[in-house]
């Protein structure tokens, strides 16, 4: 009776010691210190990660950097529960979310006292981004514009000249036509010249090149429904639904053209496919035909998107210059090196990026497109305060390219959703 | 310490992480959830703003969130078709047949399949240009809808879906034991009295099986009112045009897609509000309509 009392006694105890965790930023023996870096979990990028913090702690050995991998909703929940790690990646559309809840440490004053670093090593426009009020939160990591990838060899069938930087609407319009193969005697289309994606990350580009804006400068008013914009998304939808150079909507819901359709790509049923450099890890293992890549095609101005993260510093961390110190090398030339070396898009420091596009003998021979795409390449508009009114009116997009909506009504309705979203926040703070 | 005191203090003990976990990962969540709804919370900012009974008032303003009730009780209508399918079969599979056994593990496979390989084969089945259903129709000369695409036929494709996945799962293995639970005897005397099949079925087995009928009800009513977002987050993303969005996915994405805490903890509590009304109107009903032998 005494034993079972003793076991009911440890249970309870047992149960609590299964709850508890260890805390973020600890403190270890000696003059050691923990910090924790965040990251999204993904196999390829978990072992990128742990290179990086191996080489980090080869020449800091009096940091230790504990990573920790998962997706959005766990970076969250660590955030609400206090706990968020030192080290945090982020998109850049959601950076003046989490800088006006005072989530990120700002780093000037870091990069004042630090006489090693140089914020001119960085691209720019992608350190002009990570800045909110003036005050910089971030450093550009790995980020990759959109380009526009070719199979030569159905070009050299359809004797289609490669694109190139003078290639506009119509040429690319005129290129995917030829490019379209049917199947003889099937009526079915077993190689499209194109794929569209309506990704928030793809179409609003071709808004951009058409000379259109998705929203004003001051971010308060949705310009979708003026003809620069329709006429783009008209194009964009045309593509498809009227031109049928790009696969319809069923693709898109499989996942074909979600990304941008490099699967069928890399499997040689599309000619062209608007992609990022992150791409080319898959597409390395081609062998079937030749490809390369060209700037997308110009309208009445050269423009594109770009996806990928900045890394930023937690506005709590215990240990402000260690998390610096990491920062610095995880998107600086060490890390850079090894995340160029995994094929993760561009570094944002540029002398990384620089020297990964150079790489005579191996496609894509026009890599260095990535980095004159830098110049002009926009992030996605829709920040994360207003991704409840994004996924509404990215619907109307979504009905337009099944044919339920003409390109008038779903920009129209588009617009309207975000106007009067914006009415109701009017007199709130906001980018 | 009596001998008494010390079993009953070892009692305590076991029970303890039990409800230590019950009141640490539900119950207080639970309760947390019903003040966060009367806040508006994005999970990082503080303090919460409170708003009162705002997010309620919302919610009833909400011209999307009266879309996806409906589609919520659209999908629930597969509920007395599976039920149907169900009882039939357990009907069939009572018989004394050879391969029975065969039979009933191919229908219980659905049930044991991971849901993400059911829901990316069915895909590929709706798939307009390409899929195993249009071909079907178009070898009788129909020319089938665009399913999933279509703002019209992608809540019936998933109401279709549904029924083959739970026809042959649990609802038939709860029909089987009910079937094999009534007295033979009774058929027996039927017969002998000269009733026919469609009287045996409809004065014995109907009222016996009652009680697992509406057990089945109500489990599966409860079960579609919160239901629908493997669907939808797998094969549609709720679209096309909010049209598979169910509330359960709603609720999904104000909370962690979108932020709004509160919102999605007042939609929460909405649900179990109309869950429980329909389940005690079920109650009321089962007095006079379930046969407890």
């Amino acid at each position: 009776m005494r034993r079972m009392a003793a076991c009911a006694g440890l249970v309870p105890l047992l149960a609590a010691l299964a709850f508890w965790f260890p805390g973020c930023g600890t403190g270890l023996s000696g003059d050691r210190v923990e910090i924790t870096m965040f990251d999204w979990d993904n196999i390829e990028l978990n072992r990128l990660n742990k290179e990086i913090i191996a080489g980090f702690e080869k020449t800091h050995p009096h940091i230790r950097v504990r990573f920790i991998s998962g997706d959005a909703r766990k970076r969250l929940a660590m955030i609400a529960a206090d706990m968020a790690p030192d080290i945090m990646p982020l998109e850049i559309e959601e950076l003046s979310f989490y800088v006006t809840r005072h989530l990120l440490a700002p780093l000037d004053e870091f990069m004042g006292a630090d006489a090693d670093f140089r914020l001119a090593d960085y691209f720019q426009n992608m350190a002009a981004m990570c800045r909110c009020s003036g005050k910089l939160y971030a450093l550009p990591e790995d980020f990759s514009p959109v380009a526009l990838y070719y199979n030569k060899d159905l070009f050299d069938a359809a004797q289609v000249p490669y694109p190139d930087e003078n290639c506009g609407w119509e040429d690319f319009l005129d290129a995917a036509k030829r490019l379209t193969r049917g199947r003889a005697g099937s009526g079915r289309i077993e190689q499209y010249g194109f794929v569209t994606s309506w990704w928030r990350n793809r179409w609003p580009m071709y808004v951009w090149q058409n000379g259109g804006e998705i929203f004003n400068a001051d971010y308060d008013r949705c310009l979708m429904d003026q003809p620069e914009a329709v006429e783009a998304i008209r194009f964009y939808n045309d593509l498809a639904a009227a031109h049928h150079v790009a696969p319809g909507w069923a693709a898109q819901l499989e996942g074909v053209g979600g990304q941008g359709g490099s699967q069928w790509f890399v499997a040689g049923r599309i000619a062209m496919t608007a992609e990022t450099r992150y791409a080319q890890t898959s597409f390395q293992r081609i062998t079937a035909f030749r490809w390369d890549v060209a700037p997308l095609p110009k309208g009445k101005r050269r423009a594109t998107t770009f996806v990928g993260g900045v890394a930023g510093i937690a506005a709590r961390t215990k240990y402000p210059r260690e998390a610096w110190e990491f920062l610095k090398f995880l998107t600086g030339e060490g890390g850079s090196a090894v995340l160029m070396r995994g094929g993760r898009g561009l570094a944002g420091y540029r002398p990384a990026a620089e020297k990964a596009v150079v790489h005579p003998g191996q496609p894509p021979e026009h890599d260095g497109v990535f980095i004159a795409a830098v110049e002009y390449c926009h992030p996605s508009p829709f920040l994360t305060e207003h991704m409840r009114t994004f996924d509404h009116a990215q619907e109307e997009l979504n009905l337009l390219a099944q044919g339920y909506r003409t390109a008038d009504q779903a920009c129209h309705n588009f617009a309207q959703l975000f106007n009067e979203h914006f009415e109701k926040l009017r007199g709130e703070p906001r980018r | 310490m009596k001998a008494r005191s010390r079993e009953a203090l070892a009692g305590y003990g076991f029970i303890l992480p039990n409800c230590a976990g019950f009141m640490l990962f539900t119950l207080l969540p639970v309760g947390a959830s019903l003040l966060l709804s009367f806040y508006q919370w994005d999970l990082l900012s503080w303090p919460p703003k409170f708003v009162g009974l705002g997010n309620y008032a919302d919610l009833v303003r909400d011209e999307h969130f009266r879309q996806y009730c409906w589609n919520t009780v659209f999908m629930m209508s597969g509920i007395p078709i599976s039920m149907f399918g169900s009882l039939l079969l357990a009907v069939v599979m009572n018989q004394k047949l050879p391969g029975m056994t065969f039979f009933k593990t191919v229908y219980f496979l659905p049930s044991i399949t991971s849901g993400i390989a059911i829901y990316v084969l069915w895909a590929w089945i709706y798939n307009p240009d390409f899929g195993l259903m249009n071909w079907l129709l178009a070898q009788s000369g129909v020319e089938g809808p665009r399913w999933l695409e279509s703002t019209t036929w992608s809540k019936p494709a998933l109401v279709i879906m549904g029924i083959w996945g739970s026809v042959g799962g649990v609802d038939l293995v709860l029909y089987l034991a009910a079937l094999q639970g009534i007295d033979p005897q009774l058929y027996e005397a039927a017969e002998m009295d000269g009733a026919g099949a469609w009287q045996r079925f409809w004065k014995i087995t109907w009222p016996l099986v009652s009680p697992t009928t509406f057990f089945i009800l109500i489990m599966g009513i409860i079960g579609g009112f919160q239901g629908g977002f493997d669907t939808a987050y797998i094969m549609t993303h709720g679209g096309p045009a909010g049209s598979t969005t169910t509330v359960s996915y709603y609720i999904y994405n104000n909370a962690y897609e979108w932020l709004h805490m509160g919102y999605a903890a007042a939609l929460a509590w909405f649900l179990f509000l109309v869950i429980l009304i329909v389940t005690l109107v079920n109650w009321f009903f089962s007095q006079r309509l379930v046969h407890y032998e």
